[in-house]
């Protein structure tokens, strides 16, 4: 069939509907479905058993050895953060020793060069050896075969790897997880007493033999105090990361969808409107109800087969995008094995429902209503009552979302009713100030009069479409402008005094010699502060069981080692906002908490906390609480104590500074110098931040911008749909004696307005919503781009106005002059 | 726009002649008209459907101009304004009445007659709005949408409308035509009490000879050509 056959002009916009709403489904249930790859295999990864525990110190050898047995797979990893060092550069990695039996569960996919093909090891590397991620590998500016050093020891680089089994972090971003082997460890020296490690024995076999080890590791004396985590617990953690990855692309389908299925809904009404004449004719010369829906039927699933193909290959076009662009937030590096078939075939499923559920009422109503009527030129919308075609919409709509989710897409109706909400809301405000406007058009000059009564002419809808219009317009300005407004706050929290080094893990010996290296390249760090390794085990003097514990931050913190700190006087820059700080000669054991951190941990003045250090125990009573200004950047804790309560308890010095950018190559190559320090390049964690949050924000940009194009294909349906009735205006005002150019300066203003105002509204509420974040949340002064937040408004005007002219255009320049359209208004067409 | 000149004929044609372009030959409405129509009368046109009565009433308010001949109105040449020009003349001394009414579906009664009004910058546009509704009855509609009100209430505030400008010259096209005998004898009443009052000329076309028989004057279009009513 030729496609001018198929689609008429004034079909056009269902077309564009159907392929909208194919992309924006396909697109968002693949990129959905890639998320939830994505984590469940990082979440395998960093598993790597059926049963892990956890601690924070080596596992002693006597229990290593017990559960040692012919059926039990068993494995020890070290895990800590410390620097490597390549030629000039260095960079902060998450070391992780494995033992010989690693992995005990799964594979390693390893590569021996970026483009080479990978290989599933189940070895970690020999000894000597050491595998790196490919971001690794390019920060350090080697190559596969490259020497680096860790501590004392180097190493040589043999292998790429992107996911591991049990190998992956919260931190990957910043320091990328490093394989060596666990008989290497000894060689490198960085572990010591109380070094900060994490020691995992993972565990895989029979269900009998790991309840067996459950059991021990649980009754051994004495205590080991360790974590116990079981690979379901770790499921069920994964499904709410899951669950909250999947709020905001909920928010955004259902969001597409609304806006989408009304466009659909609006196109169809149009094109009903197209065909009641040729209908009319066809019921007047006798055909059939029955013939006549087949034959509107057949035409418009081949319309539907159209809109459906070409909006699967978009979508599929806008995933690819999208997925690229994501690639930095996918720790599998792109790689996650993801079929697109299922989601493009469930968005097609849905997407097609959704059209010919819009089409229905149209057909219903050309076929309800007598041939005579539908001779007659009156606006479709005058024919049927509104609450039907409402009530029509609404059940198609609930059918079609009932069957996008049992066939698994994403939704929930928690979100589902919270984008509803905010479309409704935002429809609320737009109608009252339309409403409220239209009650002094005329209180002004005519021209303003003219365009606010003929905005209000289908207020309802073009209300939604103004509110739909403003909520895009305000996440993709907060997104493009605000966002990186807010990173750039972030980088100018830091003076140019700020300190942008950190020095960790120096050894109270090194910390003298350190300190003169330092000097000798004239850099000034800030005192030296001690950092304890601590765990709280008891509160006033009663023993805590994290599994009775019921606040979630204070299990977390009895579960997990402290950083605490000691100091005889008060940080500088400190706030005391209760209680009192210590003199500096008390011989009290005293603490002093973060008035934020003794909120969320449930602590009090007066109480007494009890903590563990390397085996002995120290008490101390809660006798202040501090503001912090963390923005100094010199080291700081929630925790500070005095000094004789942690007297000759094992600790290391930590340490910041600003250095300019010549010393960067310098302070790199320390840990050479001094193999137990980590260097932390502030300045390349924030770029790097700064990076992640731009690739972050732009893919999610090219997610709102499909809601973007739905809503304002729906600005186009609402003007298209009233093109007649402005067509006949339009007449009469030219037989009224108005110019040309004020009716062209009239429509102008009309569309113009729509976006204005949208734009307007959404560039204000992103630049609140940006100061809100960055002035309540994160305690930043708030930069606004300007530049961003006005050409908002300008763009969005821009769209409108072309839209609602593209809209009007087979009205204004069907005929051959507005003369000849005078002139029927005569004739009385 | 100059000042309108006060002249004793509104409306004068001469030797106009009118056909729609088609592919093949161009079908000829008017031939060789010639017509004057004396400033404060009332003209009646009848005719036939098809007989190209609104085509010459489109032609003698300057919405399209003849192929031949040429038509004054108000003094003013049509084919020597331009496009702005005519709308212009429009505005300020034309008033329109058209069988269906044609009110602006999104504007209140009121907002419909002050809209014109508005458009020529009158400074008391909302006061003589208001008059010219009482004056045809609707006071109490004055802020009912046109969907609200009847066939025969619409018509009146079309010709408030027309009315309140207070136009020199007031062309109505079956102005009757939409309406049951009630309404139409009452708008027909409505239309010469005002068009007297304001001593505007009105220009009537219709195939009623009923509403014809009370303009002063009266002329049949048949064939292309006017003859002299019986």
């Amino acid at each position: 069939m030729r496609w001018g056959r198929l689609f008429r002009p004034g079909e056009i916009p269902f077309l564009v509907g159907m392929i909208l709403v194919t992309a924006a489904l396909s697109s968002v249930t693949l990129l959905e479905g890639r998320f939830q790859q994505t984590l469940i295999r990082r979440t395998e990864a960093t598993f790597g058993g059926a049963l892990r525990l956890e601690r924070s110190e080596p596992f002693p050898a006597p229990f290593l050895k017990s559960v040692r047995g012919p059926l039990l797979k068993e494995t020890r990893l070290v895990r800590f953060p410390t620097v490597v060092v390549h030629g000039k550069e260095s960079h902060l990695v998450e070391l992780n020793a494995v033992g010989s039996n690693y992995p005990v569960v799964g594979t390693v996919a390893l590569r021996r060069s970026r483009s080479g093909g990978a290989v599933d090891l189940r070895r970690g590397p020999v000894p000597g050896h050491v595998w790196v991620t490919p971001e690794l590998l390019d920060a350090l500016k080697a190559k596969v075969g490259s020497r680096i050093t860790i501590g004392y020891a180097t190493f040589r680089i043999t292998a790429l790897f992107n996911l591991a089994p049990a190998i992956s972090s919260g931190l990957s971003l910043f320091a990328p997880p490093l394989i060596l082997n666990g008989v290497d460890l000894g060689r490198t020296r960085l572990t010591g007493t109380e070094s900060r490690i994490e020691d995992f024995l993972l565990a895989a076999g029979p269900a009998p033999l790991l309840a067996r080890l459950e059991r021990k590791a649980r009754t051994w004396h004495p205590a080991l105090d360790v974590r116990i985590v079981t690979a379901q617990e770790t499921r069920s953690r994964t499904e709410g990361a899951i669950g909250r990855a999947e709020r905001f692309l909920n928010l955004t389908i259902t969001g597409t969808l609304l806006l989408a299925f009304l466009a659909l809904l609006l196109s169809a009404w149009d094109q009903a409107r197209l065909e009641r004449p040729e209908v009319a004719l066809l019921r007047a010369w006798g055909l059939r109800r029955g013939p006549l829906l087949r034959y509107l039927t057949r035409r418009r699933l081949r319309q539907v087969g159209v809109g459906l193909s070409l909006g699967a290959g978009l979508g599929f076009g806008l995933y690819r995008l999208i997925a690229a662009l994501t690639t930095v937030l996918d720790p599998s590096g792109g790689l996650a094995p993801h079929s697109p078939w299922p989601g493009l075939a469930r968005s097609v499923v849905v997407a097609g429902l959704l059209a010919l559920a819009s089409l229905v009422p149209s057909w219903l109503w050309i076929l309800e209503t007598s041939p005579l009527e539908n001779f007659r030129p009156v606006s479709p919308t005058h024919s049927t009552p509104v609450w039907r075609r409402a009530l029509w919409a609404g059940f198609a709509l609930i059918v079609s979302y009932g069957v996008w989710t049992i066939l698994g897409g994403g939704g929930s109706l928690r979100y589902t009713a919270s984008a509803l909400a905010v479309l409704v809301g935002t429809t609320l405000i737009a109608f009252l100030m339309f409403s409220g406007l239209r009650r002094f058009a005329f209180q002004g000059p005519a021209d303003l009069g003219w365009v606010i009564a003929s905005l209000n002419r289908r207020s309802v809808l073009l209300s939604f479409t103004l509110g739909s219009l403003t909520l895009v317009v305000c996440l993709l300005t907060f997104l493009l402008g605000a966002r990186t407004s807010l990173f750039s706050g972030y980088q100018e929290m830091f003076s140019a005094k700020t300190p942008n080094w950190f020095l960790i893990g120096i050894e109270p010996g090194e910390q003298s010699g350190l300190a003169t290296a330092l000097a000798r390249h004239h850099l000034r760090p800030a005192p030296f502060a001690p950092l304890y390794i601590a765990r709280w085990i008891a509160l006033n003097g009663k023993k805590l069981d994290p599994s009775r514990i019921t606040n979630p931050r204070e299990r977390f913190w009895a579960l997990h080692d402290q950083s605490v700190s000691a100091a005889p006087v008060l940080p500088v820059g400190d706030r005391i906002v209760a209680g009192h700080f210590w003199r500096n000669d008390s011989n009290r054991h005293e603490a002093s908490l973060v008035r934020g951190f003794a909120r969320v941990s449930g602590s009090a003045l007066g109480e007494r906390l009890t903590y563990r250090i390397a085996g002995r125990e120290f008490t101390v009573r809660v006798t202040n609480f501090r503001h912090v200004r963390w923005d100094r950047m010199t080291p700081n804790f929630f925790v500070e104590v005095t000094p004789n309560a942690v007297v000759d308890l094992p600790h290391t010095e930590i340490t910041s500074l600003r250095a300019p950018p010549a010393a960067r190559g310098w302070l790199a190559r320390l840990p050479r110098l001094f193999p137990g320090v980590s260097t932390i390049d502030l300045d390349q964690i924030i770029r790097e931040l700064g990076r992640v949050l731009t690739q972050a924000s732009e893919a999610v940009s090219v997610l709102l911008a499909t809601t973007g194009v739905a809503a304002l294909l729906l600005a186009y349906l609402v003007v298209a749909v009233t093109r007649e009735e402005r067509a006949r205006e339009l007449t009469l005002f030219r037989t009224l004696g108005v110019r040309r150019r004020r009716i062209r300066t009239w429509l102008l203003l009309e569309f113009g307005l729509l976006g204005l105002i949208s734009g307007i509204l959404g560039s204000g509420a992103a630049g609140l919503l940006g100061a809100y974040e960055a002035q309540s949340l994160l305690h930043l002064r708030f930069h606004p781009d300007w530049q961003v937040l006005v050409l908002a408004p300008v763009v969005t005007t821009g769209f409108t106005l072309v839209l609602g002219l593209l809209a009007m255009a087979p009205a204004l320049w069907r005929a051959r002059s507005l003369y000849w359209r005078a002139l029927r208004a005569f004739q009385e067409l | 726009m100059t000042p309108m000149p006060a002249c004793p004929l509104a409306i004068e044609v001469q030797k106009v002649s009118y056909g729609y372009p088609t592919s093949g030959a161009p079908i000829e409405i008017l031939r060789e008209i010639d017509l004057s129509i004396e400033s404060g009368s009332s003209w009646g046109l009848l005719g036939v459907s098809g007989a190209g009565k609104t085509t010459l009433l489109a032609l003698l308010a300057g919405l399209e101009l003849p192929q031949a001949g040429s038509i004054r109105l108000l003094g003013h040449d049509l084919a020597t304004l331009t496009d702005d020009g005519r709308a212009d003349l429009r505005l300020q001394s034309v008033g329109f009445v058209f069988q269906t009414f044609h009110l602006l579906a999104s504007l209140t009664a009121l907002e419909n007659v002050v809209f014109p009004l508005r458009l020529r910058r009158l400074p008391d546009a909302v006061d003589r709005a208001r008059s010219a509704l009482t004056a045809v009855g609707l006071e109490h509609r004055l802020h009912h949408r046109p969907s609200a009100l009847s066939g025969g209430e619409q018509q009146r505030v079309a010709l408030a409308r027309a009315f309140a400008g207070s136009p020199r010259v007031l062309f109505a096209d079956e102005p009757t035509g939409n309406l049951d005998a009630g309404n139409a004898e009452r708008i027909t009443e409505l239309l010469f009490a005002l068009n007297a009052e304001q001593g505007s000329t009105l220009v009537l076309a219709t195939h009623d000879h009923r509403l014809v028989e009370r303009c002063k004057s009266c002329t049949v279009l048949e064939a292309g050509s006017l003859r002299a009513a019986a």
